[in-house]
């Protein structure tokens, strides 16, 4: 099974003295979704932030396509075909959606060596495919809904073509519908040929779209398994895991 | 009188919007107060007048020199002491306010100390841009010295807001302000961008005090003046905010002007203080306070 | 808890060695010097420009005066503190000069408002005070009779200033004063004294903000008005940037109105590095200049300060040299540097200083402690970058005034 991100043994934390993530390794298969879940406080943002640069791991390494990125820095991440969905706020507030769409690729076009009719191509896809997007690309993104906000990073996500898209808490605050739809789109990220990395709440959804799961626990994998295993038993798996009744 | 009370109320707030513009750049960019803002402008003014009158060198060398000074500089204190402030992404964020005050302010004092070592505490007047008769202008004589300093001023003003609003350079500063750390994820050095900035900011104020030289004669403690008006100008427009520093900038000056004549010049620096609690208490975040996260 | 007690530790010994030295530092300071402090302005808001000149005319005089071997068999030493022309600096710079560096007398002060903050500390620890360029009237009404003023003093500058007013014939003055007890005491007697002496004269004084950096308002307000005279008592670097923006604006000087720096920047050493044209025409008044007929001592000052700084002495130096040599005169005198010794002898000057022969009036009232004949100068700059020795001399202390040697600009 070959994986496009390996986190192997990885200890890292905000202050010199206290270690968020403790030892954890993990890998994401490529082409699919793989499902990262826990309690509050486990550390699963953190992951996204170590992975992402922000974070200088103390121990261990992150491979992307078995290349070492664990000194990576934030900014260079992007041109090697890595995306984050953060959990909060991934939009620039004071400018237009259609600029919000733009600017990230741009940014790197003479990095990535594309061409501007291909970014217009790719910008004109996600339009067609979101239509509110073209009805508001005028607008602020600060005057979006929630649900349009998430429509809009998931678009710009899209534009990007990553190979690895790391998406945090996606459903979170959403209306059932909307979260929906917000899983649609990771299924069909997937199915694209983009690899995925999932964090979120909705456990019955997670384990739904992703194909193998890890469950985290206080900075390391408590668990892990195929999808396909736990959707049979899920109420006892997860109270054995999280010690929650779900 | 009012027309000339207008005219020299707005020549006075482009000189305060131009070092107002790097302030509040550098807030919106590192969410920091630069406390040395007024030493660049002194640094802006003596580069160009010592250069000038002690190097023999051409004003049109010794403008741009004097905004390369200050842009240096502001390249130099922004590598040097700004960058702890957030070199660790999601880092160790508490005391990072004290520390830019402190450090900032403590490069004030230092400045000045500096600067009063070598060339002495004396004020030094600037070179005139070009020579010739004044010109009326709603009753105000403005020299073609004024006129070359007010358009080189308008072109550098306009010229940084059309940069940050329609290049990619800009828009790229701009979401550095607006969210840092997706900047990054989209593939923005935000640590360059921080730098430019810095350094832009620097130059900018240095050519506000090379180009007041004239008008206002370099000393050592020349730029507690400019920076004052600028920190009011700044929440005056709403913090981070390009436009409303350019706006900040003029009211104040038409402000002071109009206040000078109208009420008292006795306290003259008091008028942009009440207009700036009057407008905190109608628009808690300045005037262009929605967009205070802009840059 | 290690490391507690490791830091405290350490700072108890900082503080040790801290004590130690200051203990070296001080137990040093035997009874072989004259401690003389210096309260002047080092750093802004005040005008630095003069402290600097005060502070060079006194380090030239303690040195002369050393080489001679001092006074009374003790050595000048001179303790210079920054008290930046303020009020609150004044007085802290006062105080501690008095209890931490027991200095037997105070000198340097280059502002009224600095002088008249001292005055309550002088008169608390009966400490004399020589001050040298206070100008306000407060500063001897308060009759302290510590404090002792050789120097300019508002009732002899209006005094001065109206009669020259009123040889020049003119008929609409403009009197522009900053917003120091300076600026407010002569904006108050020249009012006074005009409505007394001058009621034909149509006469209006402005209050400016020494700090501001742009007249224009004013300047045009002052156009529209077309007074015969501006009279301007703000100094460096304000007085500048007002007589820059008066000049840039037609106001003046011109041949309708005669700018009258009544200041006393225009012998400043930067005067000539931040005015041009506005300087050419105006009319200055000083308290020293070079056609003076100086005493001897006067002459030596004036060769001294020449040698040394390569640049001519301005009134401020002179006015910190005689303040200086009263003390010196006062202590040999007294035989003595004992604070209260020295007050006896300071009022029974009768001194040769640098430019005539110094008394202390014993009048209570605005000339309390006063060298009343303090001399001045009115003369007139006719052309730009022009030296002191070559501008026309006009009035010379209480002489008249050569209102026909005046040429418009
Ligand atoms: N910037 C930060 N500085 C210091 N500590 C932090 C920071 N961000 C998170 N933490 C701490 O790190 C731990 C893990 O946080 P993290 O955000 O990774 O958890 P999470 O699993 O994503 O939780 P949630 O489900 O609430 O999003 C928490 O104890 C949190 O308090
Ligand atoms: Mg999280």
């Amino acid at each position: 099974m070959s994986a496009i991100l390996q986190i192997e043994n990885v200890t890292a934390g905000y202050s010199a003295d206290i270690d968020i993530l403790r030892g954890l390794s993990l890998n994401v298969r490529k082409s699919s979704v793989t499902g990262l879940v826990g309690l509050n406080g486990a550390g699963k943002s953190t992951v996204m932030k170590s992975i992402f640069g922000f974070l200088r791991p103390r121990v261990g390494r992150i491979l992307f396509d078995e290349q070492d990125i664990t000194h990576g820095r934030p900014h260079e991440l992007a041109s090697k075909g890595l995306w984050l969905i953060p959990q909060d706020g991934g939009l620039f507030d004071y400018m237009s959606v259609e600029t919000n769409l733009r600017l990230p690729i741009e940014t790197r076009r003479a990095v990535n060596g594309l061409s501007r009719a291909e970014i217009d191509r790719r910008v004109a896809d996600v339009m067609e495919q979101f239509p509110i997007l073209q009805e508001k690309r005028r607008q602020l993104a600060t005057r979006l809904s929630g649900g349009q906000r998430k429509l809009l990073e998931f678009g710009i996500a899209h534009v990007q073509r990553p190979t690895l898209c790391l998406i945090d808490e996606p459903s979170i605050g959403l209306a059932p519908k909307v979260a929906e739809e917000v899983f649609a789109h990771i299924s069909t990220l997937a199915k694209t040929g983009t690899s995925v990395l999932l964090v979120d709440h909705n456990i019955r959804k997670v384990i739904e779209v992703a194909s193998y799961v890890y469950v985290l626990t206080l900075g390391t994998v408590s668990a892990e398994g195929e999808s396909s295993v736990f959707q049979t038993d899920l109420h006892g798996q997860v109270k054995e895991w999280l010690g929650i009744n779900y | 009188m009012l027309s000339s009370m207008l005219v020299s109320g707005l020549i006075t707030g482009t000189f305060y919007a131009l070092m107002a513009l790097g302030l509040t750049m550098i807030f919106g960019v590192l969410r920091i107060v630069n406390f040395a803002h007024g030493e660049f402008y002194m640094i802006g003014g003596f580069a160009y007048v010592l250069l000038y009158h002690n190097l023999g060198v051409p004003i049109a060398v010794a403008l741009p020199a004097a905004v390369l000074a200050g842009g240096t500089l502001g390249w130099i204190v922004e590598k040097l002491l700004i960058r702890p402030i957030y070199a660790e992404f999601g880092g160790r964020q508490q005391g990072r306010d004290e520390y830019a005050i402190i450090v900032t302010f403590a490069l004030s004092i230092l400045l000045i100390a500096a600067m009063t070592k070598i060339v002495g505490p004396w004020s030094l007047q600037g070179p005139r841009l070009i020579d010739g008769p004044p010109l009326l202008l709603a009753g105000v004589r403005v020299s073609p010295h004024q006129i070359a300093a007010l358009g080189i001023a308008l072109a550098f003003l306009f010229g940084t807001l059309y940069l940050l609003n329609y290049s990619l350079w800009g828009r790229q500063i701009r979401a550095v302000a607006q969210n840092r750390s997706a900047a990054a994820v989209m593939g923005v050095d935000v640590g360059k961008v921080s730098t430019i900035v810095f350094a832009t900011a620097g130059g900018l104020a240095a050519l506000a005090g090379a180009l007041l030289s004239n008008m206002i004669s370099p000393s050592p403690d020349v730029g507690a003046f400019p920076a004052i008006k600028s920190y009011v100008i700044i929440v005056l427009g709403g913090l981070g905010s390009p436009l409303g520093a350019l706006i900040g900038g003029l009211l104040l000056g038409v402000i002071e002007s109009l206040g000078a004549i109208y009420i008292s010049f006795s306290y003259r620096d008091t008028y942009g203080l009440a207009l700036l609690v009057l407008v905190l208490l109608l628009r808690p975040n300045g005037l262009f306070g929605e967009t205070r996260r802009e840059v | 808890m290690m490391s507690r007690i490791c830091c405290m530790n350490k700072l108890a010994y900082t503080v040790a060695i801290t004590a130690a030295v200051f203990a070296t530092a001080y137990g040093a300071q035997s009874q072989e010097t004259f401690d003389v402090g210096v309260s002047t302005i080092l750093t802004p808001p005040g005008s630095v420009i003069q402290g600097i000149q005060v502070r060079q005319a006194l380090e030239l005089v303690a040195d002369w005066q050393n080489e001679q071997g001092g006074v009374i068999g003790k050595k000048i030493k001179l303790v210079i503190a920054d008290d930046q022309g303020t009020t609150e600096g004044g007085r802290t710079v006062a105080e501690r000069l008095i209890t931490r560096d027991k200095v037997s007398v105070i000198t340097g002060q280059a502002s009224s408002n600095v002088v008249l903050s001292s005055l309550e500390v002088a008169k608390k620890y009966g400490i004399p005070v020589v001050n040298v360029n206070g100008w306000a009237s407060g500063i001897r009404t308060a009759g302290i009779p510590q404090v002792f003023s050789p120097g300019p003093y508002t009732t002899r500058v209006i005094t001065a200033t109206v009669d020259t007013l009123l040889a020049l014939g003119s008929k609409k003055v403009i009197g522009a004063f900053d917003n120091t007890d300076a600026g407010f005491s002569l904006e108050k007697e020249m009012s006074k004294q005009l409505k007394e002496r001058a009621p034909q004269i149509q006469y209006r004084s402005i209050i400016l903000d020494r700090a501001a950096k742009d007249y224009l308002p004013v300047v045009l307000q002052m156009q529209a008005e077309k007074p015969d005279v501006i009279v301007s008592e703000l100094i460096a670097p304000a007085g500048y940037i007002l007589m820059n923006q008066l000049y840039d604006q037609g106001v003046a000087p011109t041949k309708d109105t005669i700018f009258f720096e009544m200041g006393g920047m225009t012998d400043n050493p930067d005067f000539w590095k931040n005015i041009r044209g506005a300087g050419k025409g105006a009319l200055a008044f000083g308290h020293y200049h070079p056609k003076f007929d100086l005493p001897a001592i006067g002459v030596e000052f004036r060769k001294r300060f020449v040698e040394r700084y390569k640049a001519e002495p301005g009134r401020l130096s002179f006015q910190a040299a005689d303040a200086l040599f009263v003390i010196i005169d006062a202590a040999k005198r007294a035989n003595s540097t004992e604070p209260a010794a020295l007050t006896e002898a300071l009022a029974n000057t009768d001194y040769v200083g640098t430019r005539g022969k110094i008394t202390f009036d014993k009048t209570p009232g605005p000339t309390f402690n006063q060298w009343v004949e303090v001399p001045y100068a009115i003369y007139q700059i006719t052309a730009v970058d022009q030296k002191l020795d070559d501008t026309t001399l006009l009035k010379q202390s209480d002489g008249p005034l050569e209102v026909k040697a005046i040429v418009a600009p």
